[in-house]
């Protein structure tokens, strides 16, 4: 132990901040060494000189100059906070990645719900002129009013059954092949496949049967090979439908 | 001299009886033509409709001189030419009695009257279709058509025969619709058209050099790679395009 040591040591006894142990085993080397009594006995006298000095308060000045240097750490504290929390949160970055992910899908999720919206609405209008010009006096005006269901990605009921009963009825046979190739867009609801199978049979139109055989045979469905079969054994079918029942027959 | 006179007279007379005509009172409404195997039609500027004939000498049948002919209809040839007609309403009605006729009709249609023809035999020939402003339909089985400078909306629907349309320019109002199951479809419209073009051939080919705008692939309208939607010069009037098992020509003027 330096001298210096020596004399920290005794000063905290004084003030007593030694555990038991360590102001018992210092007293034990005080007693025993004359020297260190001698220096002992001169710190605690000039602890007692320092016990007895008055409190004073401070100047002005030293107000002052206190409160600047309160401030100077405040700012100090405030800006090693910042920095601490950077370092601490680990990573603001991640926080600002996170949060323009969550704004992205936010975007995303608004511009479907948008384009939804908007794809409903057309829709919707596409329906109602539909709805309005299939009763048309002319047979253009009935066949524009059928092509509106072009922007509907799928049929209503309202609509399909509209259009299936254009084509088993309207007077033109344009009207009617609008409404075919319109229907045969969803060809792939059991509904509409079924329909097209019975008027097959039973319409009278050859260039509706050619179409309606052309329009089963395009989208590949097997089933109604049996139904061309029985179509093509009809003793009174026009020779240019039961041509045309063939190659769909071939084609399948 | 004499036998100059006399070939003179005939070919008068042959004249005369090839040009027959027959007139229906009606600037508005709808005309009805039905199983005339050849015809042409075009608008005009008169008030009236106006069906001549072009009867050749060979389509005299001399044995017939004095007779009817029988039609299973119960229709009888009440115009003079061939054809029995019927009025109701704001339709006129026109229909060949004889299936074999190779009688060459022109009607000519006041602007105001849309046309409808019809055929269904064989007997179907080449109809021509020009400078009419309303609205034209035809559902033919054998016939070929052909359209010149039409301007009013269009729907026309053949089997065996071609179509060959050729717009000065394409009426807006409406729709436009061409249907040939076993023959090609020539399209020739003006390069500053308007119109949405539907077109499909499961198993021809297209063929265009107009700047067409598509449709996205996989949307549900291109379910078939044989059937295409597209835009021309923005979109305009719906125009239908479709040929089963021949081929479309879709070009500029």
């Amino acid at each position: 132990m330096t001298n210096e040591e020596r004399r920290d040591k005794i000063t905290d006894l004084l003030y007593g901040l030694l555990s038991a142990e360590e102001a018992g085993a210092l007293k034990k080397a005080i007693d025993q060494d004359p020297e260190m009594q001698e220096e002992y006995n001169q710190i605690r006298m000039l602890v007692q000189d320092l016990r007895q000095l008055p409190l004073r308060e401070p100047s002005l000045d030293a107000n002052k100059r206190f409160d600047q240097w309160l401030a100077q750490q405040s700012v100090k504290s405030e800006s090693q906070a910042w920095s601490g929390e950077i370092v601490e949160s680990g990573n603001i970055w991640k926080y600002a990645i996170a949060a323009s992910f969550v704004l992205a899908i936010g975007f995303f999720i608004g511009q479907e719900f948008w384009k939804e919206n908007q794809d409903m609405v057309l829709q919707q209008k596409s329906k109602e002129t539909l709805l309005h010009l299939v009763a048309d006096n002319s047979t253009t005006g009935r066949i524009a009013g059928i092509n509106r269901s072009m922007d509907m990605n799928k049929l209503d009921q309202e609509v399909k059954e509209v259009l299936l009963a254009v084509l088993e009825n309207d007077k033109s046979t344009n009207v009617r092949l609008a409404a075919l190739d319109a229907l045969s867009n969803h060809i792939d609801d059991p509904e509409i496949k079924s329909k097209l199978i019975q008027l097959l049979k039973k319409d009278t139109q050859p260039i509706i049967q050619i179409s309606i055989i052309n329009s089963l045979v395009r989208f590949k469905e097997q089933d109604v090979k049996t139904t061309l079969e029985d179509l093509v054994d009809q003793q009174d079918l026009p020779d240019d439908v039961r041509d045309e029942a063939i190659l769909g027959i071939t084609r399948l | 001299m004499k036998n100059l006179i006399t070939l003179i007279l005939l070919v008068m007379a042959t004249v005369a009886l090839a040009q027959k005509e027959f007139t229906i009172d009606m600037s508005t409404g709808k005309l009805n033509l039905k199983e005339i195997n050849m015809v042409t039609i075009e608008g005009h500027s008169g008030q009236n409709v106006v069906i001549q004939i072009d009867q050749d000498e060979e389509e005299v049948n001399e044995r017939a001189l004095g007779l009817k002919i029988i039609n299973p209809s119960g229709l009888s040839d009440n115009t003079g030419i061939g054809l029995a007609y019927d009025k109701e309403g704001s339709e006129a009605t026109l229909v060949a009695l004889s299936m074999r006729s190779d009688n060459e009709y022109v009607v000519k249609v006041p602007k105001g009257v849309s046309v409808y023809y019809e055929h269904s035999t064989h007997e179907g020939d080449d109809l021509l279709i020009k400078n009419v402003e309303s609205e034209v339909e035809v559902s033919a089985r054998f016939n070929s058509v052909r359209l010149e400078n039409v301007s009013g909306p269009i729907a026309v629907n053949t089997i065996h025969g071609e179509i060959v349309a050729i717009f000065n320019s394409l009426p807006q109002n409406n729709s436009i619709s061409l249907i040939a199951i076993h023959d090609d479809i020539d399209v020739t419209v003006p390069a500053t058209a308007k119109a949405n073009f539907h077109l499909s051939s499961s198993h021809g080919e297209m063929y265009t050099d107009l700047d067409l705008k598509y449709e996205k692939p996989g949307d549900l309208k291109m379910i078939s790679s044989k059937k295409v939607d597209a835009t021309f010069n923005g979109g305009g009037v719906d125009f239908t395009v479709r040929s089963d098992h021949s081929d479309i020509y879709l070009r500029k003027k």
